[in-house]
């Protein structure tokens, strides 16, 4: 059966995961030559779904199929994965990589979400079940649909942290990024726009280790700030453990230059550099726009009550995350550790490397 | 082009078993995948689905092909509510 299952999907793409009582059904779709440039891989499937002949010839099967596919050698394997503690940047990452065409950019695929949430639901599944699930669902994401296509990269959730015992478990070798901001910023953006994450109920607050019946009792920013600070925390302990490095929004857009270039093992041409310092200009999530920085608008318009909740439950865990990143700085880049605390205040910035270092 | 000599109709009990046949023949055929996802309107879409579904022996009109659209569409919409 995982022979034949693993011949069936070729040419096809999980785009979604349901929870069924007789347990996770995946829905697979023929996306052809789709490239994922759009800030977010549910636009590019709503963009394929127009379709006629997309959105009616899906095909649906049990969540366990993708066990087959854990070892798939069309797939690519993953170059680097991106986590985040929301509104930080990590769409600007997604979208500098997108713009390269042998860049495979997974960009916060729901079905890795749904698969994660599925699995916690059935508390049958196995440790080893649930890895070749997750190893196959990433590998079936990961199939070049272009010619160019070599380097696969997976943007996920901000709460994902918080399963990356699984994740590195599943892809050990993978080095992995965590990008975060400051955190009375994060707040300020939230409060304009809630995460699905912020909204109590939408995730169980259990994930956050928030029991149900307290956080429907706190503000909607206090379980803002309680969730940020169980992801940075999450972050830094894992950063700790195996080999992830902390990036700061201030170090965007520059860093993703040669600096995560040679973390992730890729060396970017000059045009590459080009290309990527162009696609920072727009704004990431609406790359119709020109970017604006708002770090100032933001912090003039965070209140007390932001003010007061970031300094109580969030101030130690940036502290934390700040420490950690400066000595990855110092050790890594002796030479560049002057970037790690610089502003980039500028998109317009190049990308040579004295414009990083300072 | 012409379209290749009908197979044997499969047993149905009408039109909106027809189109499920001819869903799932469509889902193991990337070739007449290729030829309806090559069309360029709904309109042109849903003609060719009719033609490739009496082409063997699965008798669908127009209409049905419409109202499998709008469901499916619908169910995407509602995906996360189920």
């Amino acid at each position: 059966m995982k022979a034949t299952a693993a011949i069936d999907l070729v040419e096809w793409t999980p785009i979604h995961i349901a929870w069924r009582p007789e347990g996770a059904q995946v829905n697979w779709c023929r996306l052809g030559d789709t490239r994922f440039t759009e800030p977010f891989f549910e636009q590019t499937i709503a963009t394929a779904l127009r379709h006629p002949a997309r959105l009616l010839f899906r095909r649906q099967t049990p969540a366990a199929v993708l066990e087959a596919l854990e070892s798939d050698s069309s797939s690519l394997p993953p170059r680097g994965f991106i986590f985040h503690l929301s509104r930080c940047g990590s769409t600007l990452a997604a979208q500098m990589l997108a713009a390269l065409p042998q860049n495979l950019v997974i960009s916060e695929a729901p079905p890795i979400d749904q698969l994660l949430h599925a699995q916690r639901l059935d508390p049958g599944l196995t440790r080893e079940r649930r890895l070749a699930q997750f190893r196959g669902l990433i590998r079936a994401l990961g199939r070049p649909r272009c010619r160019d296509e070599r380097h696969l990269f997976i943007k996920f959730d901000s709460w994902h942290v918080l399963e990356l015992p699984l994740i590195l478990e599943a892809f050990p070798d993978v080095p992995w990024v965590f990008l975060y901001r400051d955190p009375v910023e994060i707040m300020v953006s939230q409060q304009r726009l809630r995460g699905t994450q912020m909204i109590p109920g939408i995730i169980d607050p259990r994930l956050f280790d928030l029991e149900p019946a307290a956080a429907i009792h706190m503000s909607l920013d206090e379980y803002c700030a309680q969730v940020l600070a169980r992801i940075s925390v999450a972050a830094a302990m894992q950063a700790r453990l195996s080999h992830g490095r902390l990036v700061n929004f201030t170090e965007l857009p520059a860093v993703m230059g040669k600096s995560l270039g040679g973390f992730f093992g890729v060396e970017w041409t000059p045009d590459d550099l080009a290309r990527m310092q162009r696609a920072a200009l727009a704004d990431a999530k609406n790359p119709s726009l020109p970017h604006a920085d708002d770090c100032a608008a933001k912090q003039h318009e965070a209140g007390a009550e932001i003010r007061r909740l970031a300094d109580a439950l969030l101030r130690e865990p940036y502290a934390r995350l700040e420490s950690i990143r400066l000595a990855q700085a110092e050790e890594s880049e002796p030479a560049s550790a002057f970037a790690a605390s610089a502003s980039s205040s500028s998109r317009s910035q190049s990308f040579t490397t004295q414009s990083i270092t300072r | 082009m012409p379209l290749p000599p009908a197979p044997p109709a499969p047993e149905s009990s009408g039109p909106v078993d027809d189109f499920v046949s001819f869903q799932q023949l469509v889902i193991d055929d990337a070739g007449l995948f290729a030829q309806l996802q090559s069309t360029a309107s709904t309109e042109a879409f849903i003609a060719l689905a009719v033609e490739l579904g009496a082409s063997h022996g699965l008798t669908f009109d127009a209409d049905h092909v419409h109202a499998s659209l709008q469901a499916a569409r619908r169910a995407w919409i509602e995906r996360n509510l189920a």
